[in-house]
């Protein structure tokens, strides 16, 4: 009896144990399947896209830039005589004279950049000589751009089609483009006596609440630094000297990012449009606002809607640091960022700028100018140049401008390549919160050594040829290839007679 | 695992949690099955190879689900293999240790 109830025990003490051993495989399979599984929906989950797509409060979204406020950017070094920007600094300007000249007068392009009419164009080429080539073949490529377009539409069909829209949207009239003097028509939205608010602080706390209401992902509040304000330029006004106006006293600058899977699909599937619209609706809202509480507001917008320099003005606002492709590099969206601002005379307490060590990645990492398929970052070490008195690596806009009348967008507008495969550009999931979080707080520049590693041997980019349309030699490379929703051949009766070339999820 | 569900989603990652301790059972009832003698600090070390190796995986499925097809198997295969190795090393410190000790009873 004894020795019955001892064996008993004994294969019961057996199965239980064997069970714990078997459950404990069975558990630890489990718990890699789930790692796996939880893994890969947090890599395509939606809500790792930061910005407007998310809760305007999405709190663990926003990098917490208190600890690393700095008084002086560190990417504003000053490196000679500061300069205001010239009217023929701002690359639309000089695109649109000399399309006017062409169109109206029958000005035809030629080697010599001197027979350009607009005396605002020639004195920019005349500081740049060696970028007069590139924009000469622009107007070339503009040409052979438009007439290969069309062959391509059943692939690019819904792509060009979501950037249509954004770009009709984009294209209407809030806010209204100013028409009369600044100290006329900044005010034309003022209803009432300036309502007093409890302290500069205060105010800027609800600028920025509402930036947020308004749909903008980011926001930040600074002084109207007059070095990055154009010379000679004011919309509205036909003629204009050096004068800013008085109540151009502070600054409210704001942006949100280019949604998230077109962006890294650039070139053809990608658009800035959307973008665009969102930051020129809420610079309108802003004015509206404003001029409701009695202050006198000048929107800045895209396309081509300012007086101003957004990115030095973002970056003194604190958004984030300039970088090697002379994109705003913000810690959440990296370079995936389109701004927009209001020049107000309500009193607002400034935030300070940051440092976030970006400049030390840009120093090692150079994927953007390894990418870019017109060639127009520079490759150096350091900031190679002085633009205005300040340090950067150079850029030739006009190299870029003619990549853009190549590429294998609809209007030959943008290109974003060097946005889509800087390493910053990264959705908001855990791992990359991981990082974006730690780099900036390690002195040593481990992680930054390791996380450069990986992004040059791990990640795949293609060739910067191939990002180029079929037309002028590429293959319609992408850093992502299109989502789902951008592939025509998924909802539109199209033949697919194409294969993509850009990353994909691998499996 | 279920991205903004609101039932789906606490529930995997309490079931997951709840998972471990079994997984904790059955390591336990091996490792006593081998006479590995666990103590703090070997529990400190398998639970770490575990974290890391759970961690490694989770880490390279992100990057495929976000469409970094690439350095999701490269990482997987680099820090995984690395892993791999380690948790060997560890498991043979174990056995060895194990040997030791039943040498010196
Ligand atoms: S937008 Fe394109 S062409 Fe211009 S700098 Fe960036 S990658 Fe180069
Ligand atoms: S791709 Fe690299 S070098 Fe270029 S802006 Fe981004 S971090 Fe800097």
């Amino acid at each position: 009896m004894v020795d019955k109830k001892h064996s008993e025990e004994a294969a019961a003490s057996l199965s239980r144990r064997n069970f714990l051993k078997m459950g404990g495989i069975a558990a630890a399979t489990a718990t890699v399947g789930a790692a796996a599984g939880a893994g890969f929906v947090a890599g395509r989950d939606p809500d790792a896209n930061v910005g407007w797509g998310r809760t305007e409060a999405g709190k663990d979204m926003y990098f917490n830039r208190e600890p690393f406020r700095v008084d002086k950017a560190p990417c504003l070094n000053i490196a000679g005589p500061i300069e205001r920007p010239e009217w023929g600094d701002f690359l639309f300007n000089r695109v649109m004279s000399m399309g006017g000249s062409m169109h109206k007068d029958g000005w035809k392009p030629n080697k010599d950049w001197q027979q350009i009419p607009d005396p605002r164009v020639r004195e920019y080429y005349s500081r740049y000589p060696e970028r007069w080539p590139e924009m000469l073949l622009s107007f070339r490529e503009k040409v052979k751009h438009d007439a290969n377009l069309e062959k391509h539409r059943d692939r690019f069909a819904l792509a060009w089609a979501y950037s249509g829209a954004f770009g009709t949207g984009l294209h209407s009239n809030f806010p209204p483009v100013p028409t009369a003097h600044p100290d006329e028509d900044d005010f034309k939205w003022v209803k009432r006596e300036p309502m007093e608010f409890q302290s500069p602080a205060h105010a800027s706390k609800l600028v920025k609440q509402m930036a947020n209401k308004f749909g903008m992902s980011l926001v930040g509040v600074t002084k109207l630094d007059p070095s990055f304000v154009f010379k000679n330029m004011m919309r509205g006004m036909p003629d204009w000297g050096e004068e800013i106006p008085k109540h151009w006293k502070n600054v409210i600058i704001f942006g949100v990012p280019m949604n998230w899977d077109p962006m890294y699909a650039a070139i053809g599937y990608s658009t800035s449009f959307d973008a665009y619209y969102r930051v020129k609706q809420a610079s309108g809202l802003m004015a509206a606002w404003l001029g409701e509480l009695g202050y006198a507001a000048r929107p800045q917008f895209p396309g081509a809607d300012y007086e101003a320099m957004m990115v030095p003005l973002a970056i003194q606002a604190g958004l984030g640091e300039a970088t090697r492709n002379g994109i705003l590099m913000t810690p959440e969206v990296g370079p995936n960022i389109r701004l927009a601002a209001v020049f107000t005379n309500l009193d607002l307490e400034a935030d300070k700028p940051v440092d976030l060590h970006m400049g030390h990645f840009c120093e090692s990492c150079k994927i953007c100018a390894d990418s870019c398929p017109s060639g127009s970052i520079s490759k150096a070490d350091k900031p190679d140049t002085v633009v205005r008195g300040y340090k950067k690596y150079g850029f030739n806009q006009d190299s870029c401008w003619r990549f853009w009348q190549q590429g294998p967008s609809e209007t030959g507008l943008g290109c974003r390549v060097c946005i889509a495969v800087c390493p910053y550009t990264r959705k908001n999931n855990w791992i990359h919160a991981l990082v974006k979080e730690s780099d900036p707080r390690d002195p040593t520049g481990l992680t930054r050594n390791a996380l450069l590693a990986m992004q040059h041997n791990f990640f795949y980019y293609p060739d910067a040829e191939n990002y180029h349309a079929e037309w002028s030699g590429g293959n319609f490379a992408s850093y992502h290839q299109p989502p789902e929703w951008l592939r025509s051949e998924n909802y539109l009766k199209v033949e697919k007679t194409w294969e993509y070339d850009g990353n994909w999820e691998g499996i | 695992m279920f991205p903004q569900s609101t039932v789906l989603d606490p529930l995997f990652w309490m079931l997951l949690g709840a998972i471990q301790v079994l997984l904790f059972a059955g390591v336990n009832q091996w490792a006593k099955e081998h006479q590995l003698g666990m103590n703090w600090w070997k529990w400190a070390l398998a639970g770490g190879w575990w974290f890391s190796f759970v961690l490694t995986i989770a880490g390279a499925f992100t990057l495929l689900g976000e469409n970094e097809g690439n350095a999701g198997w490269y990482f997987l295969g680099f820090a995984g293999t690395l892993l791999v190795i380690a948790g060997a090393g560890l498991l043979k410190v174990l056995l060895v240790l194990r040997d030791k000790s039943q040498q010196l009873a």
